[in-house]
């Protein structure tokens, strides 16, 4: 083989010269469904009322907190700061349960232990909505919980659960989500 | 060294400028997935409850946790350990004996049956056999990938003849590379050393319209022989991979390779002419070319179908023996469904034709020289669960047609049962075959050559060529495999997987009578000798193989692997114990340090004993800043060379040589 090692250098040389970092991962199934759940915190966020004691100050951020790892976790970061009717959003990631009153929305995680689930779902935070997507989640206490039906994702709310925690919920999303009363 | 295949420049010239022009044509990746974000996040209430998104099947069943000795090579594995070659990938693997021949020779095997024509094991890579009819074997000096793209390579020791065919019967390699998706941006390796003179692989990847994802590469590598560099070798290839989802519940795929190269070695060549054997160099010029295509469908309730089709063409030819060329096409199609809640079922159907043109030469002959053979497929496996989530019955058939056999059945039954989330055992009784290869069909391959005295003297003496004789009365040697296997994790840190197994082998090749020396009159006159192959053997082999993982500390992980066997029938020699033990160790947040010892007891059944070796390989990866790793690896360190393998018929003993290289990883 007459090839030389300097030719591979100059191609490599020529090649990374010319060219535009690609900086992003690209997605795949799981992340899609990831997004659109994260679509839907976002606008559980505009559609939802919290009290005002909820909050530390007027000018306090809408806090979502995710519990765990999960894919959600990336496209709710590309949220933050994103404007609400009201409030500015932030987004924290937690690997242990936050304080109670630190977040305004809580996501938990199908990798958070099930012993931690049913600890917040039997003593909710005060006005915190609590968000999962493994089955039976709504019906052990959570508010919110995502499912998948006909390939498109879907939620159950927990009115209880919801009016427990203080929060109220426009007719807008009650309408669209399967409700739950118990 | 034989001239290239093609041009080898002409070919690089066209990955590299396939690459440089491939950015402007393609938006790029950062703005379109910015961009789908953004319209998600955009969308209303409304249209979001309208989104369609595809469930990951969740039918599918993790091959960890499969009722079968399974052992997974992932990414990290590859990467951390510093190997260079699939073979050299697969010693961390219990129950499969890998001993290198020569720089680019291997004798590949799971449980036993060694030989570098090493016939019971199915390579596949993406779904593609790269194991060759010609002998029953593979040509690892030609399945070279770019292992940075390689995602996980499944070993399953033990027949899987149900899913995966004849010739699986000792075992199956599964190489998987990674989905386009994963494989994006520009990512860059370079290196050289003391036996891998030099290498580098480039390799980009981008978007495809609105959904898809491709990559294109090229790599080169040139690497010393051992022992005088009789044994260096060299290559070119490059090669894409596309996938495109199709709608919302299909996908497609697309791949292909190209390489030509060089791999020389020595050969025993044998004649009528003084010296009569004498041990030459060779040197062969290979190349090849594969397209592959494959359609997954997800239906409705977890059912899911798949279609490939693939063509590959190979050739070889090193002027002494082995002058070969094949065209293979392949289709397969495979459906898995819920027959009912506790029932799920997989079938498929295949076909596959395969025609080689082989230039005989004085030392392997072939009649015919050429040869079309036409190989229909058919399987069906169900999964049975007896009790829910606690015992599983899975029964199959794999049912195949082929040219020199005629009719194949290989059924198996398999038993798991999962006592709790930290424990399982499994048990399998399967039959398994392996169909002749063509050499065993329509080969004489000559043997020995010596001066034999022809009479009392003053006879003259003579030289006798002794050559081994395959006919079409060659029959499928068969296994009658009984396995049993135990996994558990005793604690989140502690993972132990072992196996036990028992083969009963029928049909093994042999070789009968030898017919009466015949005389053929020549210049020089010599006395020719045949040795006719038959299936006379028969023979057993049982073993224990033992895969741990301890997680030491978060940033130190052990994996251990050990395998014990014993085999009844004398082959080509599988040590007894082997094992191995890798240490990886994060140090700092840039900084990783792994080291691998192997042992391998030693083999005696060759003209010299191969003694026992104990051997280690060192990496040191430093990551100065993101998206750029320099790395240093050191092969074989404990002696300057050691013997592991003597090559059977045309081959010289070689030893392998202490090497090191350094490499530099950019991604971008």
């Amino acid at each position: 083989m007459n090839l030389r090692p300097g030719h591979i250098a100059l191609y490599l040389l020529a090649l990374l010269l010319g060219h535009e970092p690609l900086a992003a991962r690209a997605q795949s199934e799981a992340d899609k469904e990831a997004e659109i759940k994260a679509a839907f915190m976002y606008n559980f966020a505009k559609f939802i009322d919290w009290p005002q004691w909820a909050f530390s100050s007027a000018a306090a951020p809408l806090t979502l907190c995710i519990l765990g790892d999960d894919p959600v976790a990336t496209p709710l970061a590309a949220m933050k700061s994103k404007p609400l009717p009201n409030r500015t959003l932030s987004v924290e990631t937690y690997s242990q349960a936050p304080t109670p009153g630190q977040c305004q929305m809580l996501f938990i995680s199908r990798s958070a232990a099930p012993a931690l689930k049913s600890r917040l779902a039997n003593n909710p935070p005060p006005a915190t909505v609590l968000v999962g997507d493994t089955q039976g989640f709504a019906s052990e206490g959570g508010t919110i919980e995502f499912y998948l039906q006909d390939n498109k994702v879907r939620f159950i709310i927990n009115i209880r659960a919801a009016e427990h925690s203080g929060v109220k919920i426009s007719s807008k999303l009650l309408g669209l989500a399967t409700v739950l009363d118990k | 060294m034989g001239k290239p295949w093609f041009p080898a420049s002409a070919a690089l010239s066209l990955c590299m400028s396939l690459i440089l022009l491939s950015p402007p044509l393609l938006p790029p990746l950062k703005a379109a997935a910015a961009q789908d974000r953004q319209s998600v996040l955009e969308m209303s209430l409304e249209e979001l409850m309208n989104v369609e998104v595809t469930s990951v099947s969740k039918k599918r069943q993790k091959i960890s946790e499969a009722p079968a000795a399974v052992f997974v090579i992932t990414h990290e594995d590859l990467r951390r350990s510093g190997v260079t070659s699939i073979p050299d990938a697969l010693r961390m693997v219990p129950g499969m004996q890998v001993a290198q021949v020569d720089a680019n020779k291997w004798s590949v095997s799971a449980r036993g049956s060694s030989g570098m024509f090493s016939k019971q094991l199915l390579v596949l890579i993406d779904g593609r056999s790269v194991y060759t009819p010609l002998f029953s074997g593979v040509f690892w000096d030609v399945q070279d990938l770019m292992l940075e793209d390689v995602d996980r390579i499944e070993v399953i020791r033990g027949p899987g003849a149900t899913l995966w065919g004849a010739n699986a019967v000792n075992g199956i390699i599964n190489i998987i590379t990674k989905d386009a998706s994963k494989t994006q941006g520009l990512l860059a390796t370079a290196g050289g050393g003391i036996i891998e003179k030099g290498f580098g692989s480039v390799r980009q990847g981008g978007s495809l319209g609105e959904q898809g994802h491709y990559r294109i590469y090229a790599k080169y590598f040139n690497r010393d022989g051992f022992d005088d560099g009789h044994s260096d070798w060299d290559a070119l290839k490059g090669g894409f991979r596309a996938d495109t989802p199709l709608g919302q519940s299909n996908n497609l795929t697309v791949q292909g390779d190209m390489y030509t190269g060089n791999s020389d070695g020595q050969a025993t060549y044998r004649s009528a002419l003084a010296p009569y054997t004498s041990v030459v160099d060779e040197g062969s010029k290979v190349g090849g070319a594969n397209l592959l295509a494959r359609w997954d469908h997800q239906g409705k309730q977890g059912s899911s179908s798949s279609l490939q089709l693939y063509y590959d063409f190979t050739t070889r030819d090193d002027d002494i023996i082995i002058d070969e060329s094949r065209h293979s096409f392949d289709m397969d199609f495979q459906h898995q469904f819920e027959a009912t809640p506790a029932q799920e079922i997989i079938w498929g159907l295949g076909y596959r034709l395969t025609r080689d043109e082989f230039n005989n030469s004085t030392q392997a002959f072939l009649e015919p020289d050429s040869r079309s053979d036409h190989l229909v497929s058919a399987f069906v496996q169900d999964d049975i669960s007896l009790v829910a989530n606690l015992l599983k019955l899975t029964l199959g058939s794999k049912f195949e047609w082929n040219e020199y056999t005629g009719f194949e059945i290989q059924p198996n039954l398999r038993l798991l049962w999962t006592p709790s989330a930290r424990q399982s055992f499994w048990a399998s009784v399967a039959r398994a075959v392996r169909t002749p290869s063509r050499a065993e069909d329509s080969g004489s391959i000559i043997q020995s050559s010596s001066l034999v005295p022809t009479g009392p003297p003053p006879a003259p003496s003579l030289p006798l060529l002794v050559y081994i004789e395959g006919g079409s009365s060659y029959k499928s040697e068969e296994l009658i495999a009984y396995e049993l296997g135990h996994r558990i994790r005793p604690t989140d840190s502690l993972t132990l997987d072992s196996a036990l197994f028992y083969f009963d082998y029928d049909n093994l090749r042999s070789v009968s009578d030898p017919t009466a020396p015949t005389p053929v009159p020549g210049i020089p006159p010599y006395l020719s000798l045949s040795l006719p192959l038959e299936n006379g053997g028969k023979g057993h082999s049982y073993g224990y193989e033992l895969a741990a993982e301890y997680q030491m500390q978060p940033w130190w992980r052990f994996k251990a692997a050990y395998s014990y066997i014993v085999e009844s029938h004398l082959d080509f020699g599988t040590p007894k114990h082997q094992a191995s033990l890798r240490s990886s160790q994060d140090l700092s947040k840039t900084l990783a340090l792994d080291l691998w010892l192997r042992y391998a007891h030693e083999l005696r059944h060759f003209s010299q004993s191969i003694p026992s070796y104990v051997e280690l390989d060192a990496r040191i990866g430093w990551k100065p800043v993101p998206g750029l790793e320099l790395s240093l690896v050191g092969r074989n360190l404990l002696d300057p060379h050691h013997p592991e393998y003597e090559p059977e018929f045309f081959g010289a003993a070689g030893e392998i040589d202490r090497s090191i290289y350094a490499k530099v990883e950019w991604q971008y």
